[in-house]
C-alpha cells in the first residue's frame, strides 16, 4: 500500500527566546509550506509562545523523512510523538500555521498547554480518527 | 634493404616475414596500409597522441587527443597555456613537477591527472611521453601518448569508497576512522587539542530483535542522519560497527566536545518513525580529548571507551568525559576478571544450596544451588558483582556449565524426592544449542531423573536472551527438566509476552515478599500473582521469607512453596545430610508428642 495515507502528531517544546520568536514562525512558514508542497504532505502547525503542535498527513515515506528534519532542528525539544499511523481520509488540504499568543507558563503547567494546543488542532481538523502505531519504549 | 628471409625456429613453425604487410616498410601502398591501421588503432583504442615542441610550449595532437578534453577533433594545436588551463587547478603542481622532470631529468615518464573538458566536465587523463634532447642534452620535443582513465579510477574510487565506509550508512567505517585519526592526532597539542566523541545507541539488540533487522537497518541509517546533521566542518563520524558510532573532532576544545556528546545524547532520545513504528531509544556517549587524555590514536579510543562504559553504567541516555579514575575502575575490573578466570580453572568456585519448602507441609522439596567466590585477598564477592562481570567477558557460560554440572553431583546424594534447581544466565540461553547439550549431557552422564532438575531464568534474562530464548526453553522442557521464571516482577517484560514461555514456577521477589503485612499495595501484587500460578497449573514459590508472619500470609495467600532466613540461609553440601536428619528427627519427635 504504498498510496497509503498516515498521520502524524506530535508536540514540542520550543527552545527559542520570545523575542527571535516571531521571525522564526514567519521562516518556518515559508520553508515548511515550500518543502511540505513538493512532499505531498498536509497539516497544520500550531505554535504558542512556548511550543508547537503538528499534524502532518501524507505518504509514509515522506512522513519519515520530514520527521527526521523536524527532530535535527534546534529550534524545539522535548519532541513527543502523540499519534503515527494510517488514516482514512485526509484532514487537510494543505498546510497551515497557527500562531496562538499565549505562554504555557500562562495557563499553567505544559502539559495542559500542550493539551490546549492539540485540542485547538483537534478543533481544526473536520474529522480526527484515532490511529495509532506500537509505541517501542 | 631487403628483409625478405626465413627464420626457422626448431624446424617447427616456418614465418615468411614477406606475408605481413610491415615487411616491406618501403612500398607506398605497404605504408598507406600501415597508416589505416594505425589510424584504426587511435580511433579504436581512443588513443590521443601528441607531440610537444619544449622550446615553445606549442602541443600538436591528433584528433583523439583533443577529444580527450572535449574539443573540436579537426585542432592542430594548443598553446602552453590553452594546456594548462585545461588541468584541474588541484593537480596542476603535479603537471608542472612533471613537466620540470621531463624538461630536466627523465627521458620516459607518466603522470595521471584530471583534465577539465570544454563543457566544464571533469575528466582522468593516463599521461606517458618520451623526450629527444640535442647534443647538449637540452630537450627539444616531447611525444607522447595520452588515454581517458576516468572509467577505471571511478571504479577505483568506488572501490576505494566501499573499503573506507560503512555501506548501511554511508558514515566512515573503523579503518578508514583509525586511519584519519593516526594522521590527525599528532598534530594535536593543548592549544589546539582534539576530540573524541564513542556513541553507542542503548536497547539496539531489542529494536532487532522484537521489531526485525529491516527496522533496526532504518534505526542506523536514520542515527548516522542525526549524527551528521550535528557535524561541525572537517569532522569525521564513522560507524566503528554494530551500534557503535565515532566522531572526531580535529582542533576542537573539550567544551566543544562536550557540547557536542551532550547534543547528541539529547537528540537521540526524541522518537525515530521508522517503516511505520513509532521507536523511542537513547545513546550514551564517552568523551576523551587529546593530547590531555592520551598520548596515541590506540590508548585515546580506548579511554573515550571507558568514559561511554561509565556513561552506560550510570544508567544509560548520558555521557561522560573521561577521568583517570575510570582507568583504575576498569584496571580493577580486568583484574577480577582475571581471578575469576583463575577460580574457574582451579576448581576455587563452590556452591552452596538454600532449602526450598512446602508452604504449608515445611517438608523439604529441593535445594537451589547459589554460586560463592571466595576471592583470595578480597574475601566473599557477592553474586551481584561477579556474575556482571562474568556475563560482561564472555565467563558466564562456562560457570553456568561448571554450577550444572557440579549442582547434579550433588544432588544424586540426596534423596530421590528432592529437586535441585539452577540458576540460569542469559548468556547461556542466547547460545541454546550449547546449553541444551550441556544439559542433556549432564543429565545423560549423572543419570539424574530429569524431573529432578529445575532451571531457573530471571524475568530480565529472558528478554535479554533475545528473540529465540522461547525455542531453547522448549527444547529443555522436552529434555524432561522444569522451568523457573525467577525474580519475578522486578523485569520490564509485558505480563502477556511473559506468560508465553513455557514455566512450571514462578518465584516472587523477595521485595515484594519483603511487604508482605506491611505494605498494601505489595500484598496486592503477591496476592494476584498467586492466584495467577494457580490458574496456570504452576507453582508459586515465595523467595526471601524472613518472618513466620510472611510465611503465613505467603501460604495464606495461596503460595506453594517458600524460601528464605527463616526457613534456612545457604548451606554448604556438606550440611545437607545433618539438615536433613535433623528435620526428620524433629518431624518424628513432633509425631510422638
Amino acid at each position: 500500500m504504498p498510496n497509503q495515507l498516515w498521520r502524524l502528531t506530535y508536540t514540542s517544546r520550543r527552545t527559542c527566546r520570545p523575542a527571535v520568536a516571531d521571525a522564526e514562525i514567519a521562516n518556518i512558514q515559508s520553508v515548511a509550506s515550500q518543502y511540505n508542497r513538493r512532499a505531498g504532505l498536509v497539516g497544520a502547525l500550531v505554535a504558542s509562545n512556548t511550543r508547537f503542535a503538528q499534524v502532518l498527513e501524507g505518504p509514509r515515506d515522506a512522513l519519515e523523512r520530514i520527521f527526521e528534519r523536524i527532530c535535527c532542528d534546534t529550534r524545539h525539544d522535548d519532541v513527543l510523538v502523540i499519534g503515527y499511523g494510517p488514516a482514512e481520509t485526509k484532514a487537510f488540504t494543505d498546510f497551515q500555521l497557527v500562531a496562538l499568543d499565549y505562554d504555557a507558563e500562562e495557563i499553567g503547567e505544559s502539559q495542559t498547554a500542550g493539551e490546549a494546543m492539540l485540542a485547538h488542532l483537534q478543533a481544526s481538523m473536520n474529522r480526527l480518527e484515532p490511529s495509532s502505531a506500537p509505541v517501542m519504549r | 634493404m631487403s628483409i625478405t628471409q626465413r627464420i626457422d625456429l626448431d624446424g617447427a613453425t616456418e614465418i615468411d616475414w614477406t606475408n605481413l604487410p610491415w615487411g616491406q616498410a618501403e612500398s607506398p601502398e605497404i605504408l598507406r596500409r600501415l597508416q589505416r591501421s594505425f589510424q584504426l588503432a587511435q580511433e579504436v583504442g581512443r588513443i590521443g597522441l601528441f607531440e610537444i615542441d619544449m622550446r615553445t610550449g606549442v602541443t600538436y595532437a591528433n584528433p583523439v587527443f583533443f577529444e580527450h578534453f572535449g574539443m573540436p577533433r579537426d585542432r592542430m594545436c594548443l598553446s602552453a597555456e590553452e594546456l594548462r588551463r585545461m588541468v584541474h587547478p588541484d593537480d596542476r603542481a603535479a603537471m608542472r613537477s612533471f613537466l620540470l622532470e621531463m624538461t630536466h631529468s627523465i627521458d620516459l615518464g607518466g603522470v595521471e591527472f584530471r583534465a577539465i573538458t570544454a563543457a566544464g566536465d571533469v575528466r582522468w587523463i593516463s599521461v606517458r611521453s618520451r623526450v629527444e634532447r640535442d647534443a647538449d642534452g637540452a630537450a627539444v620535443m616531447a611525444y607522447g601518448i595520452q588515454q581517458d582513465i576516468t572509467d577505471r579510477r571511478t571504479a577505483e574510487d568506488e572501490v576505494r569508497f566501499i573499503a573506507s565506509h560503512d555501506i548501511l550508512t554511508g558514515l566512515a567505517n573503523r579503518k578508514l576512522f583509525q586511519d584519519v585519526l593516526k594522521r590527525q592526532m599528532p598534530s594535536a597539542s593543548d592549544n589546539r587539542p582534539a576530540g573524541l566523541i564513542l556513541i553507542d545507541l542503548d536497547l539496539f539488540k531489542q529494536v532487532n530483535d522484537t521489531l526485525g533487522h529491516p527496522i533496526g537497518d532504518a534505526l542506523l541509517r536514520a542515527a548516522a542522519g542525526r549524527l551528521k546533521s550535528l557535524l561541525p566542518t572537517d569532522a569525521l563520524a564513522a560507524r566503528l560497527g554494530g551500534d557503535e558510532f565515532a566522531i572526531w573532532l580535529p582542533g576542537s576544545s573539550s567544551a566543544v566536545a562536550d557540547a557536542l556528546a551532550d547534543r547528541i545524547v539529547n537528540l537521540f532520545r526524541r522518537p525515530f518513525l521508522l517503516l511505520g513504528n513509532v521507536v523511542e531509544i537513547s545513546a550514551s556517549a564517552g568523551v576523551a580529548v587529546a593530547p590531555h587524555d592520551a598520548s596515541d590514536p590506540d590508548m585515546l579510543m580506548r579511554v573515550a571507551d571507558l568514559a561511554l562504559y561509565s556513561a552506560k553504567t550510570a544508567g544509560r541516555s548520558g555521557w561522560r568525559r573521561f577521568d583517570p579514575g575510570m582507568d583504575n575502575a576498569a584496571r580493577e575490573r580486568q583484574q577480577m576478571t582475571q581471578d575469576l578466570r583463575r577460580a574457574l580453572a582451579l576448581g576455587a568456585l563452590r556452591l552452596d544450596y538454600q532449602p526450598l519448602v512446602g508452604a504449608g507441609s515445611r517438608s523439604v522439596a529441593g535445594f537451589e544451588a547459589l554460586v560463592r567466590w571466595d576471592r583470595p585477598g578480597h574475601g566473599l564477592v557477592p553474586p551481584d558483582q561477579f556474575i556482571p562481570l562474568a556475563e560482561a567477558t564472555g565467563l558466564m557460560v562456562s560457570i553456568g556449565e561448571w554450577v550444572l554440572n557440579a549442582a547434579i553431583h550433588e544432588a544424586m546424594r540426596w534423596p530421590e524426592s528432592l529437586r535441585i534447581a539452577v540458576n540460569l544466565s542469559f548468556r547461556q540461553l542466547e547460545d541454546g544449542d550449547r546449553l541444551v547439550a550441556a544439559v542433556a549431557a549432564a543429565l545423560a552422564e549423572s543419570g539424574l531423573n530429569p524431573g529432578r532438575l529445575e532451571l531457573e531464568l530471571t524475568e530480565n534474562g529472558l528478554t535479554q536472551a533475545g528473540p529465540d530464548s522461547m525455542r531453547h526453553l522448549h527444547r529443555l522442557r522436552a529434555l524432561g527438566v522444569r522451568i523457573a521464571i525467577d525474580d519475578f516482577g522486578t523485569g520490564h517484560s509485558s505480563l502477556s509476552r511473559l506468560l508465553d514461555f513455557p514455566f512450571d514456577s514462578i518465584k516472587v521477589d523477595k521485595s515484594f515478599v519483603a511487604g508482605l503485612g506491611t505494605n498494601e499495595k505489595a500484598g496486592a501484587l503477591v496476592r494476584s500473582i498467586a492466584a495467577l500460578a494457580r490458574s496456570l497449573n504452576v507453582n508459586a514459590v515465595a523467595e526471601g521469607v524472613e518472618t513466620p508472619e510472611q510465611a503465613m500470609l505467603a501460604r495464606h495467600d495461596g503460595f506453594t512453596q517458600i524460601q528464605g532466613y527463616l526457613i534456612s540461609r545457604p548451606m554448604a553440601g556438606g550440611a545437607i545430610d545433618a539438615y536433613l536428619q535433623a528435620l526428620d528427627t524433629a518431624k518424628s519427635q513432633n509425631g510422638t508428642l
